[in-house]
C-alpha cells in the first residue's frame, strides 16, 4: 500500500541521479573559483532527495522530494550540464531501439557512434504488431520507431512519454506540420523522421481517369486491375470521397463507420488478388500491366518512372492522405539521455538526406533539401512546410482499434 | 494349538503380501513419475494458455484500457452471427474438409503401394517422396505462385497450346480458394501418407493369405481386410490435415488474396494488426472446441464401425 504518492520509476531515478550528479559535480568547481579571502557566494538550487520509506514489513516506497539548498558558486542549471550529467549516469550500451529492419545502419544516425557506445536494435514486424508486443511488455525498448497511425493509442495507453525537445538541438529544424501532428497537450510525444503522401497512380497508357480523385481506386471499370494496401487507412481513403459524406475521415462516427464498412465490403470485390504488402510484386504487376491502378507511397511511383513505365499520379481534389513515421520515447526508458542524443542524430540533416536519397521518402528536416531526386522534391514539396497544409495525416487518426476491427471484418467479408 | 508349519506359512503369506504391496507402491510411484512429465507439459503448454485465452475472451484479462470489462458480449456477437466470422468459419470448415478428404484419397494409394507392393524399395521410395519437403516451406509455396500465376507455367502452356487465347489467361489461379487448397494439399500429402503407411506395414499379412485361401478376390480381401485394418491410419491422417488446415493462415496470406481469406487469417489479424485480443480469443477457442468435438465424433464413428465389423 502506498499513501497515494507514486513510487519512483527507473527513468525518473536516472534523471534524478543526473541532477544529483550535476549538483555534486558543480560544487568543487564553485569552491575552486572562490578565493580564500572572499567568502564564497551562495546560490539556492533545488536538489532532489531520494528517500526510501518503509510502508509495511514487505513493501518500501522510494520517494522523490525536491528541496531547496544553498550551495556555493553559480547555479549549474543549464540544459547542457544536465545532459552531460545524465549521460554519465547511464550505460549507453544498453540503449535499445525497436525499429524496422535497416535502421541499425549507422548512416541513419550519423555522429552518434564514436561519442557513445553502439546501441542495440530489435526489429519490429509492423507498427500495430509492435504496439501489441509493447503493451504486453514482450520487449522493453527505450525508443520505438513505428508509423504514427498508432499515435493516439500509444499516447492514450501511457506507453510513451514526451521528449524533452531542449535536449534535441535538431528539433528546431523539423517540419512544424509534422511535429504538430505528433504533439498533444503541449507535449512532444514523437519525433518525426520521414513522411510520404499516399498517392493514387495509374498506367497512363492503359487508362484515363474520369476525375482527379481517390475514387479511381474504387472504379468498377477497373475490377481485377486495382491493388490496395492491407490497412485500416482505407476507411480514410473511402471517407474522403464526397459520395460517402464523412465529416472527419480520420475519426468517423459510429454511423459513418458503419456506412464505410458497407461501402468497403462492396468495393473490395474489385481487388483481384492479394491486398499487397509486397512492394516488389506490386511494382512488377504495374510494370507488366497486370495491375492498372494502385495506391502507393511516392517511392514506388519514382521507381516505376525510372524504369520507363508510363505511370502517372493523381493529385486528388479531396486532398492528399499522408503518413509519417518516427520515434517514440518509451514511458519506462532507462536510457533517457542517450535516447535524446540518438534521436537528435537520427533527425540530423545528414540522416534526413539518407532517408530521401536512398529510400525516396520525404524527410522531416527542412534543411535537408539537397536531395538527388528532383521528382521527390517536386511531389513532396521538400523543404516547404506549407506543402503539408491540407494533407490528412494518418497520425491524427483516432480510435484506430475500431477502424482495424472494421477493416478485418471487411477482409473477412470478401472471403465468404 | 497352531502348528509351527501353519505359523511359518502365515508369515510367508504376510511377507508375500508386504512384498506385493511394496511392489505395487513402487509401480504406482513409477507410473506417477512417468506421467508427471506429459501431464506437466499438458498443464504448462495447453491448460494454462487455454485458460489465459478464456480470460481474454470474456475480458478478465485485457490488453488495452479501452476494452469494455468482463462480459460475454463478444461471444454473443460471434455466436449469433452478428459479425462475419461465423460465416468465415463455415467457409474454412468446408475448405479444410475438402482438402483433408482429397489429400487422404490421393495419399492412400501411394501408402498402399509403398507398404504392400514396393517390397524392398519401400523405404527408398518413401525417402524420395519426402525429399522435396527438405526444402524451405516458403520456397515451395512461392513455387506454386510461379506455376499458377497469370503469366505462370500453367497459363503459358494453355496459351502456347492454343487452349486459351493470348491475353486471356485463366484468372484466379494465382490467388483465391482454389490455389489455397492446391498448395495445402501439396504440403500435406507426404505427412498424411505416413500414418497410413505405418498402419498398413504393421498389418498381419497372414490375414490376406487366409482371405485368399478362403476364396476372396483381391478386391474383396482389400475391402474386408486391408481397408478396415488401415482405418485408424486413415482417420489419423484425416485429422493430421483437417486440424491445421482449418486454422491455417500462412498459405492464405501467400496465395489466398482477398478470396482465400480464412478463419485462421482473421485470428492472425485480430491478434496482430487489429489489437483485438478479445475477439481473437473467442475465435481461437471456438476453433479449439470445434476441432475437439469433431475429433470425438470421429473416434466414436471409428469405434462404432469396428464394433459393427466384428
Amino acid at each position: 500500500m502506498s499513501d497515494g504518492r507514486d513510487p519512483i520509476s527507473r527513468r525518473d531515478f536516472v534523471k534524478l541521479a543526473g541532477k544529483g550528479a550535476l549538483v555534486a559535480g558543480a560544487m568543487p568547481a564553485a569552491l575552486a573559483a572562490c578565493g580564500e579571502d572572499a567568502p564564497p557566494e551562495t546560490v539556492v538550487v533545488t536538489e532532489t532527495v531520494i528517500e526510501e520509506r518503509i510502508v509495511t514489513e514487505t513493501e518500501t516506497v522510494i520517494e522523490e522530494k525536491i528541496v531547496e539548498v544553498e550551495v556555493p558558486g553559480e547555479a549549474p542549471t543549464t540544459t547542457m550540464g544536465m545532459r552531460e550529467a545524465g549521460l554519465a549516469a547511464e550505460n549507453g550500451a544498453d540503449l535499445l531501439i525497436y525499429a524496422p529492419p535497416g535502421r541499425e545502419v549507422p548512416t541513419q544516425w550519423p555522429g552518434y557512434l564514436g561519442r557513445f557506445p553502439h546501441p542495440q536494435f530489435a526489429a519490429t514486424a509492423g507498427s500495430f504488431a509492435s504496439l501489441g508486443e509493447l503493451q504486453l511488455g514482450a520487449i522493453e525498448p527505450d525508443i520505438w520507431n513505428p508509423c504514427f497511425a498508432v499515435f493516439d493509442t500509444a499516447v492514450s495507453e501511457g506507453l510513451v512519454q514526451p521528449w524533452d525537445t531542449s535536449l534535441i538541438p535538431n528539433f528546431a529544424d523539423l517540419n512544424p506540420n509534422l511535429t504538430a501532428a505528433t504533439s498533444r497537450d503541449g507535449n512532444q510525444y514523437a519525433i518525426p523522421l520521414l513522411y510520404g503522401l499516399a498517392i493514387p497512380i495509374y498506367r497512363a497508357d492503359l487508362y484515363t481517369p474520369k476525375e482527379n480523385s481517390y475514387s479511381i481506386l474504387f472504379d468498377e471499370d477497373l475490377a481485377g486491375k486495382v491493388t490496395w494496401t492491407d490497412s485500416a487507412e482505407w476507411f480514410v481513403v473511402a471517407g474522403k470521397l464526397p459520395e460517402n459524406n464523412v465529416a472527419n475521415p480520420l475519426d468517423p462516427t459510429e454511423e459513418e463507420l458503419d456506412r464505410l464498412v458497407e461501402f468497403m465490403k462492396r468495393k473490395i470485390r474489385i481487388v483481384p488478388a492479394a491486398l499487397y504488402s509486397d512492394l516488389a510484386t506490386n511494382q512488377t504487376d504495374l510494370a507488366t500491366g497486370n495491375i492498372v491502378a494502385s495506391y502507393v507511397a511516392p517511392t514506388q511511383w519514382i521507381e516505376l518512372t525510372k524504369q520507363g513505365v508510363d505511370i502517372a499520379f493523381i493529385t486528388p481534389d479531396e486532398g492528399f492522405i499522408g503518413f509519417s513515421c518516427g520515434y517514440f520515447l518509451m514511458a519506462d526508458a532507462d536510457q533517457y539521455y542517450h535516447a535524446h542524443e540518438w534521436v537528435n542524430a537520427a533527425v540530423s540533416v545528414e540522416a534526413a538526406l539518407t532517408i530521401s536519397n536512398k529510400f525516396n521518402f520525404g524527410n522531416s528536416n527542412l534543411k535537408a533539401t539537397a536531395v538527388d531526386n528532383p521528382l521527390l522534391v517536386d511531389v513532396m514539396g521538400l523543404g516547404d512546410p506549407a506543402a503539408l497544409d491540407g494533407v490528412s495525416l494518418l497520425d491524427k487518426m483516432q480510435n484506430i482499434d475500431r477502424l482495424n476491427d472494421a477493416w478485418i471484418e471487411v477482409k473477412a467479408a470478401a472471403g465468404v | 494349538m497352531v502348528s509351527e508349519n501353519d505359523t511359518s506359512e502365515k508369515s510367508d503369506t504376510s511377507e508375500k503380501k508386504v512384498r506385493v504391496a511394496s511392489l505395487a507402491r513402487r509401480r504406482h510411484r513409477v507410473t506417477r513419475s512417468l506421467l508427471a512429465l506429459p501431464l506437466g507439459w499438458l498443464v504448462l503448454f495447453f491448460l494454462i494458455p487455454v485458460s489465459l485465452v478464456v480470460a481474454y475472451s470474456v475480458g478478465i484479462l485485457e490488453t488495452f484500457t479501452k476494452e469494455e470489462g468482463v462480459s460475454l458480449e463478444t461471444w454473443r456477437i460471434f455466436l449469433t452471427g452478428e459479425n462475419v466470422y461465423m460465416l468465415l468459419f463455415i467457409k474454412s470448415f468446408r475448405m479444410a474438409l475438402i482438402v483433408a478428404v482429397v489429400v487422404v484419397i490421393l495419399a492412400y494409394p501411394i501408402a498402399y503401394f509403398l507398404a504392400m507392393i514396393a517390397d524392398k524399395y519401400k523405404y527408398s521410395l518413401l525417402l524420395l517422396m519426402i525429399a522435396p519437403f527438405m526444402t524451405n516451406f516458403f520456397m515451395r509455396v512461392m513455387a506454386w505462385k510461379v506455376l499458377l500465376g497469370r503469366q505462370g507455367v500453367l497459363n503459358s502452356f494453355l496459351i502456347w497450346s492454343g487452349l486459351r487465347d493470348e491475353g486471356n489467361p485463366i484468372e484466379g489461379l494465382a490467388f483465391g480458394e482454389i490455389p489455397v487448397m492446391i498448395v495445402l494439399g501439396y504440403v500435406w500429402i507426404p505427412f498424411v501418407m505416413l500414418p497410413m503407411f505405418a498402419a498398413m506395414i504393421s498389418m498381419d499379412r497372414r490375414l490376406l493369405e487366409a482371405a485368399a485361401d478362403l476364396g476372396a478376390s483381391r478386391w474383396r480381401a482389400f475391402w474386408k481386410v486391408t481397408f478396415p485394418l488401415s482405418l485408424p491410419g486413415v482417420v489419423a491422417s484425416f485429422f493430421f490435415v483437417f486440424i491445421p488446415t482449418i486454422g491455417e493462415f500462412v498459405v492464405p496470406k501467400l496465395v489466398g488474396g482477398t478470396k482465400g481469406y480464412m478463419f485462421g487469417s482473421a485470428i492472425d489479424d485480430l491478434f496482430g494488426m487489429g489489437l483485438d485480443w478479445r475477439t481473437g480469443s473467442v475465435l481461437s477457442l471456438w476453433l479449439v472446441m470445434a476441432v475437439f468435438i469433431l475429433a470425438l465424433l470421429f473416434m466414436r464413428l471409428v469405434r462404432f464401425g469396428r464394433l459393427a465389423e466384428s
